[in-house]
C-alpha cells in the first residue's frame, strides 16, 4: 500500500491542533508543521481548515492568542491552550480512542 | 478566564470588524512568509517560493470571511451591516421616515404620558429607601379597618425596645400664612421624633425632624418640594423661613425629596410636623387622635410580631378603641403593606378617582398608537412591493428568505427605535407642558402629570417601541418575500401588484379603531353636556357667586346681615349687572345641603318613608337670576318677611312624588319635630346643587327673610350679568371692600369657573378623547387613501380597459368609491362591536347616557363614511382622468 497525504477525517483538527498546543505555545505556521511532521507528513493540514479551526477554538475560549515578537523578527500571533482546552483535550482523546477502538472493532470483525 | 478571553474575542470582532480582518490579513501573511521559507530552504526560487505558499494557502479572503461568519461575531456583524442597510434605506425616502418617525412618536410620546402619569398615582412606591419594608401595624391582618391605634396604646407599643416603630397622624390646618399669602387647608403628617429616623423620608435641603425636636415641642417643619417651590422659589431658600400657622410661627428645617407627599396627609399634603409642635398650633392633643404605627419588616417579621403582640396583650387588649375578638384573644396584631402609602377613604383619595379615567385615557392612546402602528405598517408594505424588484433580485443572487426578513425587520426596529427616541421626547417635552396648563378642576394632578424621566419610564416606551416594530414589520416582511419573486422580476416598472386582502384588512382595522375611539369621544361630550347643563339654573356663563364669611373677621355676623339689603342693591346697581339674588347657597359652592326631614299633613309617615329634603333659604328674585324655571304658583317677593305666613316653593321632583294627583300649590309642610306649618306658594324646576352625578336633590326653598337667625356668619349672592363675568367681577369687589373692609371673601367667580373645578375631570377626558378621535379619523383617512390610491394606480390599465369598452367617467368614480365605502362598511362592522365593548368598559365614567345609546354610535358610523368618501374622492377623480389609451398602451 502506498502512503498517500490524506485530508484529515472532519472534526479531528481541533483535537490535533489542542494536542499540539499542549506541548507549548505556537504560531500558526508551527502549528501545522507540527502536525505534518508529527504525522510522517500523512496529514495535510489545509490552511483554510486550520485559521477557522484555530478562531472556532479561540471563541470557544479553548486558546487564546497573542501577538509577540517572532525569532524572524516579524510579529507572529502565538496561540496558547487554556486550562478548559487541556480538560477539552482530555475528554476529547479518550472519546476519539474509545471511537478508533470501536471502529476497528467493526472492521476487524468478519 | 478563558470565558472571559472568549467573550473579549468575539466581541473584538464583533465590534471593530476591521481591526480584526486587518489582524488576520497579518497572521496569514506571517503564514506565507513562513512557507516560502521553508520552500527556500528546499531549494526554490523565493519568487517561485511565494507564488507556491500563496497557491498553497488558498484563497485568504474567503478564509476571512470564514472566520468572521463564526458565532455570535458573525450574528453581529450582520446585524451591523443590516443596521446601516436599513438606516441607508430611510434615508433614501425622507418623506416616508418623517412621516412614519412623528406618527410613532407621538403615539409613543402619548402613550408615555399617560403612563407615566398612571406609574406616578397608580403603581409608583413611596420614594423612601426600600419602600417595600414599610408596614402599618394593624390589629386585623387583612383589613386597613382598624389600622390606627389610640394615643396610649401607640406609646405603649413604641415602648417596647425590641421593635422600631414611629407614630404619625394625619393634620389638617385650615389657614396658613406664608409671605403674607394664605393658604387655605393645609395637609399634614403629624410624626415623633423616630419618623425621620424609622421611615427616613429623603430631604433635598435642611435636615430631618429628630428626638430633640419631638421632645422640645419648638415648632419646627419639615415642607413638601413644591411647597417650597411654590411660595420660596427654591428648596434649599426655603430652609430658615417660617410660615404662620394661626398665632405660632413655624421654622422649616427641612425640604422633602421631590415626588415625596406624605404617608398620611394624602391631597394637599404640605409639610410634616413633630406631634408636640401640632399641640402649639392647636390641633388636638396626641393621645385623642387615631395614630398610624409605621414599622420596617426586614425578614425580622416573626420576631417584630411577637414583640408587638405580647406588648399588645399586656397594654391595651381591653382598651375602648380595639376590637372584642382583640380582648378574646382571637385577633393579633397584623401588618399591612403600605410601600405605596396609606390608603385613604375613596371619596377623597386622588387615586380613585382618578383611576377610572386614567385607565380610559390610556386604552386611549394604546388605541390610537395601534393605529399609528398600522399606518406605518400600511407605509411599509407599499414599500415593499415598491421595492418588490430590489429584493427580488437580492433573493434570487442567494440572499435567504430568513436574512431579507431580518433585513427589514432590522430596518422597522430601526423606525421604532427612532420613533421611540422621538416619542419619550414629546413625553418630556408634552407633559412639561401638560403639567403648566391643567385646566382648574385637575390642578391636583399638576405633580404627577410631569414625567420624571427614569428607569421605569425608558423601559416602558423601550417595550412599546418593540412591540410596535412587531406589529407593524413582521407583516410586510414576510409579505415582501412571499413567493412571486419571478412575478416581481418579470413585471416592468409601472405595473405593479394589485393591494390584496391584507392591506384592505388593515384599513378596514383601522376604521374599526377610529370609530371605537370617535364614538368614545361622543359618549364622553354628552356626559360632559349632561354634567355641565345638569346644574342648578342656567347659562353659568353669565353667572357669578358671591360669598362672603365674617368668621375671623373685625366684622360681627349682625354687621354683615344688616349690610346684605345695602349689598344687594350696590351689586344691582354696577354695569352690567342684569339681576342680584341672596341665597344660603348657589350651586357648586357649598360643600353640603342643609336638610330637614319632611311631616306632610294628610301623607302616611313611617320610618321607611321619611322624606329628607335639601332646605335653604333665598331671597327674591333667586330663581329668576339662576334660570331656575317657575312651574307653578309665584315666587317670593316682598310681602314674604318676617311675621307675615311662613312660605315655601318646592322643587318639581318633591311635588310630582307627593302630590301626583293634587296641586301642591296651597298644600301645607311641616318639618318634623316642629309645629310651624310652611304654606307651598310655588314650584319650580328641579335643580342640582353640589352632586352633578347624583340626581336633583328633593328640595324646598324658603323665603330669606323669614328666617334671619339661620344666616350668621355668611352672605351669598347670585349676580347675573349681561356681559362678561370678568368685567364685573373688579367692580364687585370694589363695593365689598368699600362696605366691608377686610371681610373674606370666599368666592367672587363666575359660575363657570366654579363649574370647570367640577367637572374639570370630565371635561379634560371629552377634550382629550375628542383629540384622540380627531387623530384616529385622520389615520384612518391616510390609510384609506392610500390604500385606495395605490389602487387605482395599480389598475390604471384595466380602468382605461373598462372605459375603453364604454364605461363612463361617472361609472369609474362610483367604483373607486364603493370599494372604499365597502372598506369603511367592514371598518365599521369591526368597529361597532368594539365600540359597544369600550363603551360598557367606561360605564363608571358616562353620565346621563348608557354606554348602548346608537347615537353616538350611528354618529361616528355617518362621521367615517363622509370621511371615506373624502379620503376616496382623489383617488376616484384620478380615476375618472385614465386616459383609456394611454393606459392601455402604458404596458
Amino acid at each position: 500500500m502506498t502512503r498517500k497525504t490524506r485530508d484529515i477525517v472532519p472534526g479531528t483538527l481541533d483535537i490535533l491542533v489542542l494536542r499540539t498546543l499542549s506541548l507549548g505555545r505556537m504560531h500558526g505556521y508551527g502549528i501545522a508543521q507540527h502536525i505534518e511532521r508529527a504525522s510522517d507528513d500523512a496529514i495535510k493540514v489545509e490552511k483554510g481548515s486550520l485559521y477557522p479551526a484555530l478562531e472556532r477554538l479561540l471563541r470557544g475560549g479553548l486558546v487564546t492568542a497573542k501577538w509577540e515578537q517572532s525569532p524572524t523578527g516579524r510579529r507572529a500571533r502565538y496561540y496558547t491552550i487554556t486550562a478548559a482546552g487541556r480538560r477539552t483535550l482530555g475528554q476529547e482523546v479518550s472519546a476519539f480512542q474509545e471511537m478508533v477502538a470501536a471502529i476497528s472493532r467493526v472492521l476487524m470483525t468478519t | 478566564m478563558s470565558l472571559l478571553d472568549a467573550l473579549r474575542h468575539r466581541f473584538r470582532s464583533a465590534i471593530r470588524p476591521a481591526a480584526a480582518d486587518r489582524e488576520r490579513e497579518e497572521e496569514y501573511a506571517f503564514h506565507q512568509s513562513l512557507a516560502a521559507r521553508q520552500r527556500v530552504h528546499e531549494g526554490a526560487s523565493p519568487d517561485e517560493a511565494r507564488f507556491a505558499a500563496k497557491r498553497e494557502f488558498g484563497n485568504a479572503t474567503l478564509l476571512k470571511e470564514e472566520s468572521r461568519w463564526m458565532g455570535a461575531g458573525h450574528w453581529l456583524d450582520s446585524t451591523r451591516q443590516d443596521l446601516r442597510f436599513g438606516w441607508r434605506a430611510l434615508r433614501r425616502s425622507p418623506l416616508f421616515t418623517l412621516v412614519a418617525v412623528t406618527s410613532l412618536g407621538l403615539g409613543i410620546g402619548a402613550n408615555a404620558v399617560i403612563f407615566g402619569i398612571i406609574h406616578s398615582l397608580l403603581l409608583a412606591r413611596v420614594p423612601v429607601k426600600a419602600a417595600s419594608e414599610l408596614r402599618l401595624v394593624s390589629h386585623e391582618p387583612d383589613g386597613p379597618l382598624r389600622a390606627f391605634f389610640s394615643g396610649a396604646e401607640a406609646e405603649a407599643l413604641q415602648a417596647n425596645p425590641n421593635v422600631n416603630v414611629a407614630a404619625l397622624r394625619q393634620g389638617f390646618v385650615p389657614r396658613v400664612e406664608v409671605n403674607g399669602a394664605t393658604i387655605n387647608g393645609v395637609s399634614l403628617d403629624v410624626v415623633d421624633g423616630s419618623f425621620f429616623r424609622i421611615v427616613a423620608p429623603g430631604l433635598a435641603a435642611g435636615r430631618a425632624i429628630t428626638e430633640e425636636d419631638a421632645r422640645s415641642g419648638t415648632p419646627v417643619g419639615v415642607v413638601s418640594y413644591d411647597f417650597a417651590n411654590t411660595h420660596f422659589g427654591s428648596a434649599r431658600a426655603t430652609v430658615g423661613k417660617t410660615i404662620k400657622l394661626g398665632e405660632t410661627l413655624l421654622t422649616i428645617i427641612g425640604v422633602s425629596d421631590a415626588g415625596y407627599a406624605g404617608l398620611a396627609a394624602g391631597q394637599g399634603y404640605a409639610m410634616t410636623v413633630p406631634s408636640t409642635a401640632m399641640r402649639l398650633l392647636g390641633g388636638p392633643a396626641n393621645d385623642q387622635a387615631p395614630t398610624f404605627l409605621i414599622t420596617r419588616l426586614r425578614g425580622d417579621s416573626a420576631r417584630v410580631h411577637s414583640a408587638l403582640d405580647a406588648t399588645f396583650a399586656a397594654c391595651c387588649a381591653n382598651g375602648e378603641l380595639s376590637d372584642p375578638r382583640m380582648r378574646r384573644g382571637e385577633q393579633r396584631i397584623g401588618f399591612i403593606d403600605v410601600s405605596r402609602g396609606i390608603e385613604e377613604g375613596k371619596k377623597i383619595n386622588v387615586r380613585a378617582q382618578y383611576e377610572g379615567i386614567l385607565l380610559a385615557l390610556m386604552g386611549g392612546v394604546a388605541v390610537l398608537l395601534l393605529i399609528a402602528c398600522t399606518n406605518v405598517g400600511n407605509l411599509l408594505m407599499a414599500r415593499a412591493t415598491a421595492r418588490a424588484r430590489e429584493l427580488a433580485v437580492r433573493l434570487s443572487l442567494g440572499a435567504s428568505r430568513g436574512r431579507i426578513v431580518r433585513q427589514l425587520l432590522v430596518e422597522a426596529t430601526l423606525l421604532a427605535a427612532i420613533g421611540g427616541t422621538a416619542g419619550i421626547m414629546f413625553a418630556i417635552w408634552g407633559s412639561a407642558a401638560l403639567s403648566r396648563n391643567l385646566p382648574a378642576g385637575i390642578r391636583v394632578l399638576e405633580r404627577v402629570v410631569a414625567i420624571r424621566p427614569g428607569l421605569v419610564i425608558f423601559a416602558f416606551t423601550a417595550a412599546v417601541s418593540i412591540a410596535c416594530a412587531i406589529i407593524f414589520g413582521v407583516l410586510p416582511a414576510l409579505r415582501a418575500t412571499s413567493g412571486d419573486m419571478i412575478t416581481s422580476l418579470r413585471e416592468t416598472q409601472g405595473g405593479v401588484r394589485r393591494t390584496r386582502a391584507l392591506d384592505r384588512g388593515i384599513v378596514a382595522t383601522q376604521v374599526g379603531l377610529a370609530l371605537l375611539l370617535v364614538s368614545s369621544a361622543g359618549l364622553l361630550i354628552t356626559t360632559l353636556r349632561h354634567l355641565a347643563s345638569s346644574i342648578g339654573g342656567s347659562n353659568p356663563e353669565t353667572l357669578i357667586a358671591i360669598q362672603l364669611d365674617a368668621r375671623g373677621t373685625p366684622h360681627s355676623d349682625t354687621a354683615l346681615q344688616a349690610l346684605v339689603p345695602e349689598l344687594t342693591r350696590r351689586f344691582r346697581a354696577l354695569p352690567g349687572v342684569s339681576s342680584v339674588a341672596e341665597s344660603y347657597v348657589v350651586p357648586l359652592i357649598y360643600g353640603g345641603l342643609p336638610t330637614g326631614l319632611l311631616d306632610l299633613p294628610g301623607l302616611e309617615t313611617s320610618p321607611e318613608s321619611d322624606v329628607e329634603v335639601a332646605n335653604f333659604d333665598v331671597g327674591p328674585g333667586y330663581f329668576g337670576t339662576l334660570g331656575v324655571r317657575l312651574i307653578a304658583g309665584r315666587d317670593f317677593d316682598s310681602t314674604d318677611v318676617r311675621g307675615s305666613k311662613l312660605v315655601a316653593v318646592i322643587s318639581e321632583n318633591l311635588a310630582q312624588h307627593f302630590f301626583s294627583t293634587r296641586n301642591p300649590v296651597g298644600q301645607q309642610l311641616r318639618y318634623r319635630g316642629s309645629n310651624e306649618s310652611l304654606e307651598i306658594i310655588g314650584v319650580v324646576a328641579d335643580a342640582k346643587q353640589v352632586d352633578l352625578r347624583a340626581p336633583a336633590p328633593w328640595t324646598v326653598y324658603q323665603a330669606r327673610a323669614q328666617w334671619p337667625q339661620r344666616w350668621g356668619d355668611r352672605a351669598v349672592f347670585a349676580v347675573r350679568t349681561s356681559v362678561q363675568p370678568a368685567q364685573v367681577v373688579p367692580a364687585a369687589r370694589a363695593v365689598i371692600d368699600e362696605l366691608l373692609p377686610n371681610i373674606r371673601i370666599r368666592h367672587l367667580n363666575p359660575m363657570s369657573d366654579l363649574l370647570s373645578l367640577t367637572i374639570g375631570k370630565e371635561r379634560a377626558l371629552a377634550m382629550l378623547s375628542v383629540a384622540f378621535g380627531v387623530l384616529a379619523v385622520i389615520l384612518a383617512a391616510v390609510g384609506l387613501y392610500g390604500v385606495m390610491a395605490f389602487q387605482v394606480s395599480s389598475r390604471t390599465r384595466e380602468i382605461g380597459v373598462r372605459m375603453a369598452l364604454g364605461a363612463g367617467r361617472g361609472q369609474v368614480m362610483r367604483m373607486v368609491m364603493g370599494q372604499a365605502l365597502a372598506l369603511v362598511g367592514v371598518g365599521v362592522l369591526l368597529g361597532v362591536p368594539l365600540a359597544f365593548g369600550g363603551a360598557r368598559a367606561m360605564r363608571a365614567l358616562l353620565y346621563g347616557v348608557t354606554p348602548f345609546d346608537p347615537f353616538p354610535v350611528a354618529l361616528s358610523v355617518a362621521v367615517l363614511f363622509v370621511v371615506g368618501l373624502v379620503a376616496a374622492a382623489l383617488p376616484s377623480r384620478n380615476a375618472a382622468r385614465v386616459d383609456p389609451l394611454v393606459a392601455i398602451r402604458s404596458d
